[in-house]
């Protein structure tokens, strides 16, 4: 079967949009005819409505929910009138927008959602992968994508839909230079291959140039339509150089030794640098070479497997306050780094690092610096992305820092903001301080002078498959009937405290799940706290349980009689045997079949249990958010404490991060239709004999111990 | 936002999204508490009977959050499944029982907001959802866990976990959902 896809003509008559609750319009007045199969650049400074503009063609605009529109906006496609034009999109964030566990599941969501066919899926989702030339098995987790290969999932995702307009909103600005050519490339080949309409958003013109018909240049007053070849715009990428800086006598800042990394097992080679006063170093290599890995590791963030660091000596050892005193660190995300709950509270804590007099005019010069006094009593979760930098720059360089390590500074800001970057980091430079740049941005490298320091590929360790543990029936189960056999167990068994009743329980669950066959190491480190658990529960009931027959031993509030010991051997017992095969049974169960279960099983309202499908991806994403969160708390003097006592704090920052990912993910979603109509499904929940026989073995776990402690109770 | 005017009932997308994010978070924090509790709350067990339970009311948050964030019927009950659905999936000493627990849960603040007609979202509204939550809770440790129990035990455990959900969970889930509304990421754009 061939496809042809045809583009939709868009028209555009005086079209805006307010926002509900704002005054002014969310981008200027448009006026515009794109004709079906045309690529057009809308272009325009950050903050100007671009990727509003992006969400109303794409649909995903409420009236009721978020604001007014004006004018009017038609999308007629070329095949007939009536037919709906379907709008595929992507976004900047490739995190964000990954939807689902694996490359198969990600696919076929948006299919699902519009009522495809099931039969029809595979052709479509082989076609689309063949497209953006991700060759890549459908079982392949997400979670293992580079940044380019997730954009590219996402555009095959949009593409499988079979839209006849795509728009991409900044779907480049994410990426190293790898990922952005191979998403260039796998555009460039849907253009060649099919008459789609496309508008691509960007900040960025220069990667555009060859792509594209129409150019809308856009600013908060006005919107105006030009042809690609003569739009008035700077189509280059080359940022303003540096002056000639000042030579300073090379005094070492900082010295590394046959230094060795790794998060926890070492990364091959070892790394022997300096970085003098006022000089610029940048740290680049190919995705995973471990860059972001030695950064750390030199700002004092991860332990050296190897080799020393001087200036200052063994920087993993000093506390977070002596750390943040000598070294900065930016991480790749600022929304990591920031402390306060606004720009000049986040300030004032980097400023509490300083020793100098002063600190009032200091802080009002960074300010003014780093151009945030406007934004002074914002929190830094508003702020956009240049914006969020430009704040994370100024609190890690407040108190005059002699060393300043950056991740990726210039990943997600436009061309402006880039300037800005190479600017202020030429002034640090010009005061002395020692800058290490880990990038992938060639622009910026030249334009800052740096000394380049490349990192060689490391080798890919190769196991990358999710591996469910646990013996195949189990793996096979369906997860309701797991779900029931651990209820009724548990059911059954809260209704007595009997030492007999719940002993026999807990023999039949062991012979039932084949002795220790059922058991694998994870189900067993598991079982570790159950059996604390139950111990202390024991203990508790031990002590404070029902007295009855002789007491043993009393004290103060506590004590143990006979009665009690009974109750409290009944309740480790009890605990034991409802736990027990609660932990083993669902070993193995894995969130989307899980979910299938839920929604095709149960009927549980699918909208509901594919939305918590889609979040609990992000917890892995939110894990990873934690722990760079933990380390980059310590190089700003915060991580003293003990975690406990952060956790609030911890918690917040982790919610405002969650919370950000979660608008871009329900953006992701809608645009593959999720939320309309009734879906199909790929993937089928079954129910089978084995199903009814785990069931069974629950009820029966049940009956059998209530028949042998009764049978018991008669004999004695 | 104004409490008293009545809010769309139907769920969003953005909304189920929202809701589904937010319960996720909490059920990483339940998964951090699942293990940091114990050396904080049990030996506090051991010395006073029943006031372990004074810890617990981490475990609502979930339910109570993700209701005074999206403030729509069902919320409190789906946020605290959902939050202790992942912390199942993530592996606890319960198992699928923490479902269990978190559907009873759930019930318990979701019918302190049904009677109050889903139109009371403020910080009284959140101590009773979080006494709510909280006696839900107590019912079920008991009559699961401490099933043998003395009547000394049964009162400061019961008191413990109401007075943890009330405290923890609905003034610490106010101010949490205070806290994200004033740093602007709650709002649609």
């Amino acid at each position: 079967m061939t496809l042809v896809t045809r583009g939709a003509e868009v028209e555009a008559e005086s079209f805006g949009f307010r926002y509900h609750g704002s005054e002014k319009p969310a981008f200027p007045e448009l006026n515009w005819k794109l004709p079906a199969g045309a690529s057009a650049l809308i272009v325009g400074p950050s903050g100007c409505g671009k990727s509003t503009l992006a969400r109303s063609l794409a649909g995903l605009l409420s009236t009721d929910e978020d604001g007014v529109f004006s004018g009017c906006l038609r999308l007629r496609s070329s095949q007939g009138r009536d037919e709906t034009v379907r709008v595929g999109m992507v976004l900047q964030q490739p995190d964000d927008q990954t939807i689902l566990h694996t490359v198969g599941d990600d696919l076929v969501f948006g299919l699902e959602n519009v009522g495809v066919a099931p039969q029809e899926m595979p052709q479509r989702m082989s076609q689309a992968l063949a497209q953006v030339g991700l060759d890549l098995p459908l079982d392949h987790p997400t979670s293992h994508l580079s940044g380019g290969q997730r954009q590219r999932l996402a555009l095959a995702g949009a593409l499988a839909m079979r839209p006849q307009l795509l728009v991409l909103d900044e779907p480049l600005q994410a990426l190293d230079s790898d990922g952005k050519r191979q998403v260039l490339d796998a555009i460039r080949a849907i253009r060649d291959s099919e008459p789609i309409t496309l508008v691509v958003i960007d900040h960025d013109p220069a990667q555009w140039r060859s792509l594209v018909e129409h150019v809308v240049m856009m600013d908060a007053e006005s919107a105006k339509v030009y042809p690609a070849d003569s739009a008035p715009l700077a189509w280059s990428d080359e940022l303003r150089p540096l002056g000639r800086r000042q030579e300073i006598e090379a005094e070492e800042r900082l010295h590394c030794h046959n230094l060795v990394v790794g998060r926890h097992t070492p990364l091959s080679g070892a790394h022997s640098f300096s970085v003098a006063w006022g000089e610029i170093v940048a740290i680049t290599g190919p995705n995973g070479s471990g860059k972001s890995t030695l950064a750390m590791t030199v700002a004092g963030l991860l332990t050296p497997l190897g080799g020393d660091i001087s200036i200052p000596p063994h920087p993993h050892e000093l506390t977070s306050r002596e750390l943040a005193r000598a070294v900065s660190f930016v991480p790749q995300n600022p929304a990591h780094h920031h402390i306060g709950d606004t720009v000049a509270e986040d300030l004032g804590r980097g400023l509490d690092l300083y020793d100098g007099s002063n600190a009032d005019e200091r802080l009002a010069l960074w300010l003014e610096r780093f151009g945030l006094r406007e934004l002074a009593n914002q929190h830094p979760a508003t702020l956009s992305g240049g914006e969020a930098r430009r704040l994370a720059l100024a609190s890690a360089t407040i108190a005059g820092q002699g060393l300043l390590v950056l991740d990726e500074p210039s990943q997600s800001l436009d061309r402006d903001s880039r300037q800005t970057l190479v600017d202020l980091l030429g002034e640090l430079a010009s005061e002395g301080v020692g800058i290490i740049v880990v990038t992938h941005d060639r622009a910026l490298i030249s334009a800052l002078g740096a000394r380049e320091y490349a990192l060689p590929p490391q080798v890919q360790p190769t196991d990358r498959s999710l591996s469910v543990p646990g013996p195949r029936w189990l793996i096979r189960a369906n997860p309701l009937a797991l779900l029931g056999a651990a209820t009724a167990v548990a059911a059954g068994l809260v209704a007595r405290v009997d030492v007999a009743e719940s002993l026999i329980a807990l023999l039949a669950i062991i012979v039932l799940l084949g002795g220790g066959r059922a058991l694998t190491k994870k189900s067993l480190l598991r079982l570790i706290p159950v059996s604390i658990a139950a111990m202390f529960a024991a203990l508790t009931i031990a002590l404070y349980g029902e007295q009855s027959g002789t007491i043993l031993w009393s004290w103060g509030l506590m004590t143990v009689s006979e009665g009690s010991l009974a109750l409290s051997l009944a309740t480790l017992l009890r605990i034991t045997a409802i736990a027990a095969p609660a932990v083993v049974l669902f070993q193995s169960v894995d969130a989307t079949r899980l979910a299938d279960a839920l929604s095709q099983g149960l009927r549980l309202p699918e909208r509901f249990v594919m939305g918590a499908l889609a979040a609990m991806r992000l917890v892995q994403v939110l894990g990873d958010d934690y722990r760079q969160l933990l380390m980059t708390r310590r190089s700003r003097g915060v991580a003293d404490q003990s975690r406990l006592r952060r956790l609030p704090r911890d918690v917040f920052t982790i919610l405002v991060i969650a919370l950000s990912r979660s608008r871009v993910l329900a953006t992701a979603m809608e645009a593959r239709g999720f939320g309309g109509g009734p879906r199909t499904h790929f993937r089928r929940s079954t129910w089978s004999a084995s199903d009814w026989l785990i069931l069974g073995a629950g009820c029966a776990v049940v009956a059998i111990s209530r028949a042998g402690s009764a049978v018991l109770a008669g004999v004695l | 936002m104004n409490t008293a005017s009545p809010l769309p009932r139907r769920w969003s997308t953005r909304d189920i999204v929202t809701a589904s994010v937010v319960a996720v978070a909490m059920g990483l924090l339940f998964a951090v508490w699942n293990v940091a509790n114990a050396p904080i709350l049990d030996p506090l067990g051991a010395l006073v009977p029943g006031l372990s339970a004074v810890g617990h009311g981490v475990w609502l948050l979930g339910g109570l959050l993700t209701a005074l964030i999206i403030r729509k019927p069902g919320a409190a009950f789906y946020g605290e499944v959902v939050a202790a659905t992942v912390s199942a999936l993530i592996g606890n000493q319960w198992g699928v029982i923490t479902m269990l627990y978190g559907a009873v849960q759930g019930l318990g603040a979701e019918l302190i907001f049904a009677i109050l007609l889903y139109r009371s979202w403020g910080l009284v509204a959140a101590l009773l959802a979080g006494a709510g939550a909280g006696v839900a809770m107590a019912v079920l440790d008991l009559s699961l866990y401490y099933a043998g129990a003395d009547t000394l035990f049964t009162i400061v455990y019961a008191t413990a976990s109401v007075a943890s959900g009330v405290l923890i969970a609905g003034l610490g889930g106010f101010a949490l959902a205070r806290a994200l509304a004033r740093a602007g990421v709650l709002s649609r754009r």
